[in-house]
């Protein structure tokens, strides 16, 4: 293989390009259904190919062959550099990449030794038994890649994934109805020891919450927000927002833009305690990397140090952009699509509090565990997250179970941070971006956290 | 040659190939960002040993190895409930040549460049060459090939922004000049209006074809999908069927099988060709998108809706009938006398997808309307409420339609504008 990765290099050169980099990658695995404690399908899968990306005439262009035959792998390389210099003539600015020290290096992770089937019927037979849904999907695979570039980069890895997606909907007429969604998983076979206590005990609190949860009163409250909830926002209001294609508007009609914006980037977003960190070097983490998609070596992206925006997602293009050495976010979710400024593991940093501190010390207020639905505007600033459990604090203590939604924007909800836990815990999840659409694993989390003083409606 | 070998190991099997030949074009801040070609050439392959079965998907053809080890875990898993013997219709054949790649670049310029007034435009325009051929056990076989091309583009002008789409099976189908037109009419409607944000309530909704075809494309996905009334998940029932479950202006259709659509196709993968499902029609519940597999499980007709695979159907194209409300937006606006004007969407997400309890965010200018003029531009707008209210409140549906699909559409929608009466709205 490397023959003809080396060969495709030169060969992108010799036909004019400035850069050229290739790219092969395998996925293979097998993903299994249970419906309601019956087997809906099992399949396997491989999917493999070279991608090319070349610098030509001032443009960027991408192709990809499903195929590792010399000819097909040439005929990628002439298409990226075909529709490269086709972009690069209707370019005001040339297209530039910044300058790496580039990874020479492999790594691979243990196979993950699980079956999907299986898998799922154990979790199904923790899961609450009086749910009117409860639907299972496993999927265990293995990602290989090899990265060369022009200008030096040669990487392989192999990662192995296993993510498990849990539905449980509790339906009662006279009740209303609840659902629940859980997601789990990692790159070890360790990443799921305790799955099926996290199912029992996630699936069981449906029919419990359906029946106790109240609507809240709307109002502002001050709220203290559990692992989970700190993961979907660190993910949502931060880590996107800070992806610098998106900044720069190359995401403008699909994903989106963000409230960053070109030529004010160092802003305050938050208080003083909250600092947040992209980082793909985790072990054993679902968004787990050491090196991106162009070669270049991962490390902690600082995104808010002290309340500021401090650093941004990029990959080399928009690092170049700035004047600043990528730091390493591009990624790819298959061998057939282009990388991408993308996030790994996206975390707030520990404080000090202990959490259950954080709650005695609240006087009125809510404490969320958890969500259902939650969205947020394209540029990332204004958000609303469903509650799915949750609780009135009242003189540092949990009571009513309640229902509602935190509709919260961005620069309020980091700003009125005053309570950091110092716990930690990260959570599963597919982040999805790019056109071809992208997804990605990633993680989220962080620990407990206060915010005073938010908007809180049934 | 693969069928053979798979006869030998297993009672049925079915062999579907594909093709996809790709050609992207993406564009922001007027300029082109990206030229993308990628090739898709994928094997998938469904195995039944007695009750039992499995898939197997590969890049080309799958090895030997991949294939037993398929066979071999036949064995160890349980009966497939919605197991049914592979047979049908022989699948058609139709071919078409591919369309030409290279006018792309000149659509976005076309689209950049009649976008009047605006200080930026971001987008993309999409070209897919699909070839398919299907064998089974059956002794049936078919195979074609067709063209798809979308094109959606946004606007900017300050802080607003609009989106327009289009969609169609040909490069000449897209009228790229239009998108600009579009975006240009409604900034140009939008521009030096008051800026402001609402409290939670419930509001008369005007919403684009972008926005109703979207939403009743989730509704498809979710709602009227035979694998999700056998799951429980679906509001519906088989029983619903029959039952006034919408607006009677609503009729809506599966329109996969219209070769005139996006999405169309000629046969699925189980090689039985879609045919037209009415969803609503005048508002009454009439029916399921459906694999041979969950028809059966329902005692219902397959659909021919297996189209990415055979574990559960989904829609590929959807035809809201249009209504006799104006054409144009400004008479529209008037119409809706005072509500809201929704034009974009993104971000459908779903407290429960049985319920239906969804909230969706407004992504372009969205206009207060008072005395049937638009009034001032309301920031980060989000419908909150769920499917039924929606479907249920139609209120008028315009006479013209339009093809659309973009980035965040569940599927591709031949679509009118609707107006829907008291539809919770928030910030």
């Amino acid at each position: 293989m490397e023959e003809l990765l080396v060969k495709a290099l030169d060969y992108g050169l010799s036909l004019g390009a400035s850069y050229v980099e290739v790219r092969w990658q395998r996925d293979s695995g097998s993903a299994a259904g249970l419906r309601n404690g019956q087997f809906e399908f099992a399949v396997s899968y491989s999917t493999q190919g070279v991608a090319v990306r070349s610098v030509a005439g001032g443009g960027l262009g991408f192709a990809a062959a499903p195929s590792m035959k010399l000819e097909d792998v040439f005929g990628a390389v002439e298409r990226a550099v075909k529709l490269a210099k086709a972009a690069g003539r209707v370019r005001k600015s040339p297209v530039a990449l910044s300058e790496e020290g580039l990874a020479k290096f492999s790594y691979s992770l243990p196979d993950i030794p699980l079956d999907p089937v299986e898998l799922a019927k154990t979790l199904d037979e923790y899961a609450a038994k009086d749910l009117t849904v409860r639907r299972f999907y496993v999927n265990i695979w293995t990602t290989e890649k090899r990265v060369l570039t022009s200008d030096g980069a040669d990487a392989y890895s192999k990662v192995p994934r296993v993510y498990v997606f849990g539905m449980f909907i509790k339906h009662e007429p006279s009740l209303s109805s609840l659902q629940r969604d859980v997601f789990l998983g990692g790159t070890s076979a360790d990443s799921v020891r305790g799955a099926e206590k996290a199912v029992e005990e996630e699936s069981r609190k449906v029919s419990a919450l359906l029946e106790k949860a109240r609507s809240v009163s709307p109002g502002r409250y001050d709220v203290v927000f559990a692992p989970e909830m700190t993961g979907i926002f660190v993910h949502e209001s931060i880590g996107h927002p800070f992806e610098l294609d998106r900044i720069y508007g190359r995401e403008g009609a699909e994903a989106g833009e963000s409230y960053l914006r070109p030529g004010n980037l160092r802003v305050k977003i938050g208080s003083d305690l909250v600092n947040i960190t992209d980082y793909p070097a985790l072990p054993g983490t679902y968004g787990f990397y050491l090196v991106d998609e162009e070669g270049v070596v991962a490390r902690p992206k600082q995104l808010v140090r002290g309340g500021w925006a401090t650093e941004f997602i990029t990959n080399r293009q928009y690092a170049a952009v700035l004047g600043v050495h990528s730091n390493a976010g591009a990624r790819a979710s298959a061998f057939d699509r282009e990388p991408i400024p993308r996030m790994s593991n996206t975390y707030l940093e520990p404080g000090d509090w202990r959490p259950e501190e954080i709650v005695r010390d609240t006087r009125r207020g809510i404490y969320v565990a958890s969500y259902t639905e939650w969205n947020i505007n394209d540029t990332r600033y204004s958000g609303r997250y469903g509650i799915f459990e949750g609780y009135l604090i009242e003189n540092g203590e949990l009571k009513q179970p309640i229902k509602g939604f935190i509709e919260v924007d961005t620069p309020e909800l980091w700003g009125n941070v005053d309570a950091v836990g110092r716990d930690f815990r990260l959570f599963v999840g597919t982040c999805g971006k790019g056109n071809p659409s992208q997804g990605v694993p990633v993680t989220m989390g962080g620990p407990t956290f206060r915010s005073r003083n938010l908007r809180v409606v049934p | 040659m693969i069928l053979k070998i798979l006869q030998r190991h297993v009672d049925e099997a079915v062999v579907v190939k594909t093709r996809v030949r790709n050609y992207m074009v993406r564009f922001a801040n007027n300029e082109i960002t990206a030229f993308k070609s990628w090739d898709v050439d994928n094997t998938y392959i469904y195995l039944a040993k007695g009750r039992r079965t499995t898939f197997l998907s590969a890049t080309g053809t799958p090895d030997l190895a991949q294939i037993e080890e398929a066979v071999k875990r036949l064995a160890s898993l349980p009966d497939d409930p919605l197991y049914v013997p592979v047979e049908g219709p022989r699948p058609l054949t139709r071919r078409e040549s591919p369309e030409d790649f290279e006018k792309l670049p000149d659509l976005v310029k076309k689209a950049v460049d009649s976008a009047a007034g605006v200080e930026r435009s971001a987008g993309v325009v999409n070209l897919a060459y699909v070839e398919v051929e299907y064998e089974d056990s059956a002794g049936r076989g078919g195979q074609y090939a067709v063209n798809r091309v979308y094109m959606a583009m946004r606007s900017f002008l300050g802080e607003l922004s609009a989106t327009a789409a289009a969609a169609g099976r040909r490069v000449a189908d897209i009228k790229a000049e239009k998108l600009g037109e579009e975006n240009s009419q409604l900034l140009s409607l939008a521009k030096g209006l008051p800026q402001r944000r609402i409290e939670p309530t419930k509001a008369d909704l005007l919403l684009s074809p972008l926005v109703f075809g979207h939403l009743v494309g989730e509704l498809l996905y979710f709602w009227t999908n035979g694998s999700e009334v056998v799951a429980s998940s679906s509001r519906y029932t088989k029983e619903d069927v029959g039952r006034q479950a919408a607006s009677e202006l609503l009729t809506v259709v599966e329109k996969t099988y219209d070769e005139s659509a996006h999405g169309y196709v000629p046969f699925d993968f189980e090689g039985t060709p879609p045919r037209p499902v009415e969803v609503y029609r005048r508002g009454v519940l009439s029916g399921f998108i459906h694999t041979r597999r969950t028809a059966h499980a329902l005692g219902m007709e397959p659909t021919g809706h297996a189209l990415y695979g055979w574990a559960r159907p989904v829609p590929g194209h959807v035809e809201i009938a249009p209504g006799d409300g104006p054409a144009d937006l400004e008479a529209l606006l008037a119409d809706l006398r005072n509500g809201f004007y929704i034009h974009g969407n993104w971000y459908t997400r779903y407290q429960n997808v049985k319920t239906g309890q969804f909230s969706t965010v407004g992504r372009d200018v969205a206009l207060e309307v008072k005395d049937g003029r638009p009034a001032a531009v309301v920031k980060y707008i989000r419908i909150a409420d769920t499917m039924e209210n929606v479907v249920r409140n139609v209120a008028e549906l315009s006479k013209a339609q339009k093809q659309v699909y973009w980035w965040d559409m569940p599927v591709p929608a031949n679509a009118p504008y609707a107006i829907i009466r008291q539809i919770g709205i928030t910030t």
